[in-house]
């Protein structure tokens, strides 16, 4: 029974030597490198929005623009504000929460294309080739990883919990980012195109999220 | 069939360790736990048991104090964090492994991922639930690893031991010794997230709130799974003849 004190003083004195031999970033470093992190990012995502045109509004009406990027914009803002833990609980919000956004996100872009195209009914007589759908599909993946690079890598290996549900919700989120800079960048306004190339993008970047987040958020 | 005092029961019972430490946690005036109870008057108590918890425990608002001075840069805060965790963790970890130095190798992992997570630590975070977390996600992957041994709560190993120790009539420990055993065995018999519910807020002393932010769920959730787990347990205390005293229920027998 003496040795149990002993060793828990072992187990003391071994855990506070390696401690301080091995120092670690305190709020304030941490918090640069997060904010170098995102400025990085965001950088990235605008080069490479820029380096794919820009912002082209072809035959689209104003309002129409406004709309479905402004949607995109609100569930990329509240997803945001879901999967981020700034101000939120330690160790994110429950697993059942993460879930309903992810899953509620995507049919509810679809919806609102479907509303933008029924509200702007000129813009859906235009044909659109297979190959632009895949073309400006591929394009929001692209412009959703850089994104989705940067949370994951911000948040690498804190998360106890559910690293695949968060870092799905994370992909999600960089889906959600893609679909404002694609309603931005592509002139293509039918329900298809905007379903295919804007949409199950985010699908994509969800599941290459939840693969990623397993791999890197979790604590090892 | 055994018929005996539940708070004499229970007084015996408090040196028992594991198995007697759901005896102990059942021994709580938790009236709206019973079976049948309405929810909102279940709801109702599982919050004042939550208060109650947090009132209890001002250890955890100091160590989330000093887990704050150490995100920020106090080095000497870790010492305080080290003491208040190590002991909680280590006994949580002992339950599960059953082995001391796996245990002691699990707390050894999870302070040092908290001291190198110390700058995600949110100002008013709660390191408490965080650290559990940490350990639990740890043994399992640990257990995922290697598979050395069956993760599950440990029965009372030291319940002879123990019983030894213990000034009391000899029919006394042997009826507790019994009971401690059919609560664990009835423990070990429920759903795994229920029973880890029902630990983490009677064994390991965590509110409502964090269990649920150890498991990554809700705290209805929670509420819901610990409420089945006190059902469970309440039941065996039922079959052995044991009821609480200070309900004023009737005796299994008795008219």
């Amino acid at each position: 029974m003496s040795q149990e004190p002993s060793a828990a003083a072992d187990l003391r004195s071994r855990v506070l030597a390696e401690a301080a031999r091995t120092p670690s970033p305190t709020r304030a470093v941490y918090k640069l490198r997060v904010l170098v992190l995102a400025a990085i990012g965001a950088l990235a995502t605008a080069s490479l929005f820029v380096a794919m045109g820009g912002v082209a509004p072809g035959t689209r009406p104003v309002e129409m623009i406004g709309f479905t990027a402004g949607f995109g914009l609100l569930a990329a803002a509240i997803l945001t504000r879901l999967s981020s833990t700034g101000r939120g609980p330690m160790l994110g919000r429950p697993r059942s929460v993460l879930l309903t956004a992810v899953v509620v996100t995507a049919p509810l872009l679809a919806l609102a294309a479907l509303c933008a195209t029924m509200a702007w009914p000129a813009q859906t007589a235009e044909d659109v080739p297979g190959s632009v759908h895949l073309a400006c599909g591929l394009m929001s993946v692209a412009q959703g990883l850089l994104p989705l690079l940067a949370l994951l890598l911000a948040r690498r290996g804190t998360d106890p919990v559910h690293p695949a549900v968060t870092g799905a919700a994370l992909g999600m989120t960089a889906g959600a980012w893609a679909v404002v800079m694609a309603y931005l960048r592509c002139p293509h306004a039918t329900a298809v195109h905007c379903i295919l190339a804007h949409v199950v993008p985010t699908l994509v970047l969800t599941a290459v999220g939840a693969a990623l987040g397993w791999v890197m958020l979790r604590v090892k | 069939m055994v018929r005996t005092s539940g708070r004499n029961l229970r007084k015996r019972a408090a040196y028992l360790g594991d198995g007697s430490s759901i005896m102990f946690a059942l021994s709580e005036p938790t009236p709206a736990l019973l079976p049948g109870t309405r929810p909102d008057l279940r709801d109702r108590t599982l919050a004042v048991t939550e208060q109650r918890n947090r009132k209890a425990d001002p250890a955890s608002a100091l160590l989330d104090a000093a887990m704050d001075r150490y995100a920020r840069g106090d080095d000497s805060a870790f010492e305080e964090i080290y003491d208040g965790l190590a002991p909680r963790l280590q006994s949580f970890l002992l339950r599960y492994t059953q082995d001391r130095a796996r245990a002691e190798d699990v707390v050894q992992q999870t302070m040092l991922q908290i001291h190198r997570a110390r700058g995600r630590f949110t100002l008013g975070g709660q390191v408490v639930p965080w650290a559990f977390a940490i350990a639990r996600r740890l043994l399992i992957d640990q257990h995922r690893r290697g598979g050395r041994e069956v993760l599950a709560p440990s029965g009372d190993d030291n319940l002879t031991q123990l019983l030894e120790a213990v000034d009391a009539r000899a029919d006394d420990v042997v009826i507790a010794k019994e009971v401690a055993g059919k609560l664990a065995d009835e423990l070990a018999r429920l759903p795994e997230n229920q029973r880890v519910a029902f630990e983490l807020i009677k064994q390991d002393g965590l509110s409502v709130a964090e269990a649920a932010q150890v498991l990554g769920t809700t705290v209805a959730a929670v509420k819901l799974r610990a409420h089945r787990a006190y059902e469970a347990m309440r039941a065996v205390l039922t079959t052995l003849g044991i009821e609480d005293d200070k309900h004023d229920r009737p005796r299994r027998g008795q008219a």
